[in-house]
């Protein structure tokens, strides 16, 4: 299984400029190896074209993000490439699979959030709306959802689908925002607080 | 390949999410549509069952468009150069849609991505193979497979590399040539690919055209770049690159088997092409077309 340790060994390079550091610095101790692969390895880690692998590698990670989260990714602004640094070096390889990558960064993001890692003050009302939305273009169950939000949704949602923050910020409070997708076309309304507690309450 | 004759389809379009409406509303810019069934499909992992679930809003377009014209099926998903993962399921799924949808063929390229394990790993990148013997049996062998599996026609595209690994035993067009010969897949040419390659890799596309046996070539490839740290890329930003139109000519003029030429590019630079400008480029792909084919 040579060829399949020489594969590896290129992708972590391309996935990673310390990992390539490494590898230069002692690839005499990555096993499994032929010496014509390891000569083949040296040389590629040692090409110009190494880092235009590495760019392109991170530019198409970005890519499945910024499709299904991306007022989430506008919010998240400056904080957006080091967060990206930090989830990327917990999962070293992509799923090319959107609903996978959006879900595993969901997950990680929430996380984050709740360290104080990320903050921001729409980040999470907006993210768990934007994933509960790809989540529905796939037709996942439930086909009504209700995402809950701090502030008030109708501003806040118009402002970002033009790529800017609401001006004057918008009515904080406790809001149900229902995405309905039942009868086909997603369907979208603020529920008022019965029929939040009545959708939401857990059945037996 | 090609033993059989394939039909002469013309000049179409690579799908994305951009295009719903153009391919409605534009219905006669282009002759077939060539999809990416992977960007279609949610796929759930290898174990989940079902694996995979696909996109009713798009296959539904797809079907409308399958009533009056041809589908290509182009797949990103397979990494059929992956050393330690073959996967069958992928295949079967190919399998299914073109069941449903009838392609006149269907195509993926000649690279690896995925690396097996208990997490798979994807490199977002395709990666080239080393043209070596071991790794043309290797292809051979999951060509074959396909063939009997999928009932209609299978490409593979050459690849972009940024890196050039050394002492290969083989030159890209001399692995491609015997490939082609002796699986029985045909060549999907993308020539912006060699492009890009001979830009970077400092040699002529013609030398590498010269090289290659042309009479396996099914389907080319058009589309345009973008310069990145010293490189040129194969980004598909927008228009065809200029030297490539010339390179088509080429090509079209050597190779009258040729049946489609496809038009890619990526929709971040729509805002870029708008309408107008995709119909410009698949115009002046016709007008070449129609000189030679
Ligand atoms: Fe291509």
């Amino acid at each position: 299984m040579s060829l399949a340790a020489y594969q590896e060994v290129l992708c972590r390079m391309v996935a990673s400029a310390a990992y390539r550091e490494r590898f230069l610095a002692q690839s005499d101790e990555f096993p499994g190896l032929t010496p014509l692969e390891l000569h083949r390895l040296r040389t590629v880690a040692a090409q110009p074209g190494m880092r235009v692998n590495t760019a392109i590698h991170r530019a198409n990670r970005m890519a499945p993000l910024h499709q299904t989260l991306p007022f989430t990714c506008f919010l998240l602004g400056e904080q957006l490439r080091e967060t990206l640094d930090r989830f990327w070096g917990l999962y070293p390889s992509e799923s090319l699979q959107l609903d996978t990558e959006c879900g595993r960064f969901t997950h990680f993001l929430m996380e984050e959030l709740n360290t104080g890692r990320v903050t921001g003050a729409y980040v999470e009302e907006v993210l768990l709306f934007e994933r509960a939305c790809a989540e529905l273009r796939l037709r996942k169950p439930p086909l009504l959802r209700v995402v809950r939000f701090r502030h008030d949704p109708e501003p806040l949602l118009a402002a970002l689908a033009q790529l800017e923050l609401p001006d004057p910020a918008p009515e904080p409070g406790d809001y149900h925002l229902a995405i309905d997708c039942r009868q086909g076309d997603a369907d979208f309304y603020v529920l008022s607080d019965q029929a939040a507690a009545t959708i939401l309450a857990p059945r037996s | 390949m090609p033993s059989v004759p394939q039909p002469k389809l013309g000049v179409g379009l690579l799908f994305n999410p951009v295009l719903p409406e153009f391919v409605t509303s534009h219905a006669d810019a282009f002759d077939y549509l060539e999809i990416i069934p992977d960007r279609e499909w949610s796929d759930r992992g290898v174990d989940a069952t079902p694996r995979y679930a696909t996109l009713d809003a798009s296959f539904d377009l797809f079907r409308r468009v399958r009533e009056r014209k041809p589908l290509l099926c182009h797949s990103i998903g397979l990494s059929i150069g992956s050393a330690g993962l073959f996967d069958l399921g992928h295949v079967d799924q190919i399998n299914r849609i073109q069941t449903e949808l009838d392609f006149a063929w269907h195509s993926d390229h000649l690279s690896f991505a995925r690396l097996p394990g208990e997490h798979e790993m994807h490199t977002a990148i395709s990666m080239p193979v080393p043209y070596d013997q071991e790794v043309l049996q290797l292809i051979k062998d999951r060509v074959e497979h396909i063939r009997a599996e999928v009932p209609c026609p299978f490409l593979l595209e050459n690849n972009v590399y940024y890196v050039d690994a050394p002492d290969q035993e083989m030159s890209e067009p001399e692995f491609l040539n015997r490939l082609a010969r002796e699986s029985g897949c045909g060549i999907l040419l993308d020539l912006h690919n060699v492009y890009v390659n001979s830009r970077n890799h400092g040699f002529t596309p013609e030398s590498f055209l010269r090289d290659l046996d042309l009479s396996q070539v099914v389907e080319l490839h058009i589309a345009g770049g973008d310069d990145l740290l010293g490189f040129y890329t194969d980004a598909h930003a927008g228009p065809v690159a200029e030297p490539v139109w010339g390179l088509l000519e080429d090509t079209l003029r050597a190779a009258p088997a040729v049946s489609a030429v496809t038009f890619e590019f990526h929709e971040s630079s729509y805002p870029m092409l708008k309408t107008e400008g995709i119909v410009a480029e698949l115009s002046h792909a016709r007008r070449i077309w129609d000189r030679y084919a």
